[in-house]
């Protein structure tokens, strides 16, 4: 059985612009800063962008879909215990590509866009990838068709995943409540997913449910101790599109072309900030200069304690 | 994606933008020194820093740290934005006007309109 399913993404789009009118009223008496006029516009045009890029690759993406698919273990078709289950395990495919699209610069040059603003609102949520297709994450989802979900299916699984994942970018909510905190994504611990304070550095990669997070030791909680700083550790500076979008690729081409040929690789597939000779910092560094910074802190003050309980 | 949708796309992109400039959300300054400072510090990893020049509209500032180091801080959006830039600088002088390279061109040059005191402290710093 073949059906036509629509795009979420594309139903949603009304609602998107409406939401984001409403922050920005919201916003402006909360906050004035949280938005700002050419940051809006970057962010909205790198959101048509990625619409346009993601028309041209879907061919590619459903070639190899079916490509798998015409191997499948289980004819699951559109039975409708496939929809939840496809939306769950969609969901954890998105946690590991989101988490390797961190973790390896290659992924990351294509990511790195969404991260690319240093303001937080809903906006920033249309900043999607242009170039996610010259990436190995496609390869993640290969198993559910192999498995036997229909690629259509989990087209449209994924899509409902990215609509759920809009109202997440934004500070105009605080906290859900506690039940909801546990299980689902929210914007308190997707806030912290955009951070660039050290102590916040690659955590929260998930898209849905949170779980995924703690199951696997990247869940970080929002504490209310710091003021979270957002963007990327090296940031832009640039409203420039163009240059949003494809500034990591030039990057590691131009890494990949000094290094010598046995460490080439290692800018593709390293963590971003990786350098064979040391002289940049990854955010593990960066977090691991924080805690020692954190521990040299706390040790005096300990031992000021004991001093004091010894007297 | 049909040509409609594209066009009222762009047309909403710019509608959005334009009522976010209409409104005047955004502005943004840097408070003092102390501010600059903080900035510096928490955009830079491991820059820690001392002092810092401020541009008469408290949109750019060049921060130095107690490792002789400098950074070039410029607004960008509702916030600031920086580079740690190296002696020599290049610069270039336009009456009141100092413009410095901050050798990226994508972040391109900062502009700083500076009193005579900060102008002193702005040629020794270079």
């Amino acid at each position: 059985m073949e059906i036509d399913l629509p795009s979420p993404t594309q139903l949603a789009v009304p609602a998107f612009i409406a939401l984001i009118l409403i922050e920005i009223f919201v916003m402006r008496l909360r906050d004035a800063r949280a938005y700002e006029a050419k940051d809006t516009l970057t962010s909205l045009g790198l959101g048509l962008g990625s619409t346009i890029a993601g028309a041209l690759a879907a061919g590619l993406f459903l070639f190899l879909a079916f490509s798998v698919y015409q191997y499948r273990l289980f004819d699951i078709g559109f039975v409708w215990w496939a929809w939840p289950l496809a939306f769950v395990l969609d969901d954890f495919k998105y946690y590991w590509v989101h988490r390797f699209g961190h973790r390896m610069r290659w992924m990351w040059a294509a990511h790195v866009i969404h991260h690319s603003s240093q303001h937080y609102n809903l906006s920033t949520a249309l900043r999607q990838t242009w170039t996610g297709a010259l990436t190995p994450g496609i390869l993640f989802a290969l198993p559910l068709f192999w498995l036997g979900f229909h690629p259509l299916l989990v087209a449209f699984v994924g899509g409902l995943n990215l609509v759920y994942q809009f109202w997440i970018h934004t500070e105009a909510i605080g906290r859900m409540p506690r039940w909801f905190e546990a299980v689902m994504n929210t914007p308190s611990h997707h806030r912290v997913h955009h951070a660039t304070n050290p102590r916040y550095l690659d955590s929260n990669y998930a898209g849905v449910f949170i779980i995924w997070d703690k199951m696997f030791g990247t869940f970080e909680p929002e504490t209310d101790e710091e003021k979270i700083r957002y963007g990327i550790i090296k940031q832009l500076g640039s409203f420039n599109i163009v240059w949003a979008a494809f500034h990591e690729w030039v990057g590691i081409f131009q890494d990949m072309w000094r290094a010598p040929w046995r460490h080439k690789l290692g800018y593709l597939l390293q963590p971003p900030g990786w350098t064979h000779d040391g002289s940049r910092d990854t955010s593990d560094t960066i977090k691991q200069r924080w805690r020692m910074s954190q521990s040299a802190i706390e040790q005096p003050a300990t031992n000021n304690e004991q001093l004091q309980a010894a007297e | 994606m049909d040509w409609p949708i594209l066009i009222g796309s762009i047309i909403a992109i710019l509608l959005v933008s334009g009522l976010v400039a209409w409104l005047k959300l955004g502005e943004v300054k840097l408070d003092s020194v102390e501010d600059a400072c903080r900035w510096a510090d928490e955009l830079v990893p491991g820059f820690k820093a001392t002092d810092a020049i401020l541009a008469a509209d408290a949109q750019a500032a060049l921060v130095s740290s107690d490792d002789d180091r400098l950074v070039l801080l410029k607004r960008h959006g509702a916030q600031f934005v920086g580079r740690v830039v190296t002696r020599p600088l290049s610069v270039l002088q336009q009456g009141q006007y100092w413009q410095i390279q901050s050798g990226e061109r994508f972040f391109g040059t900062v502009t700083f309109h500076v009193d005579k005191n900060n102008r002193d402290k702005l040629l020794t710093l270079l």
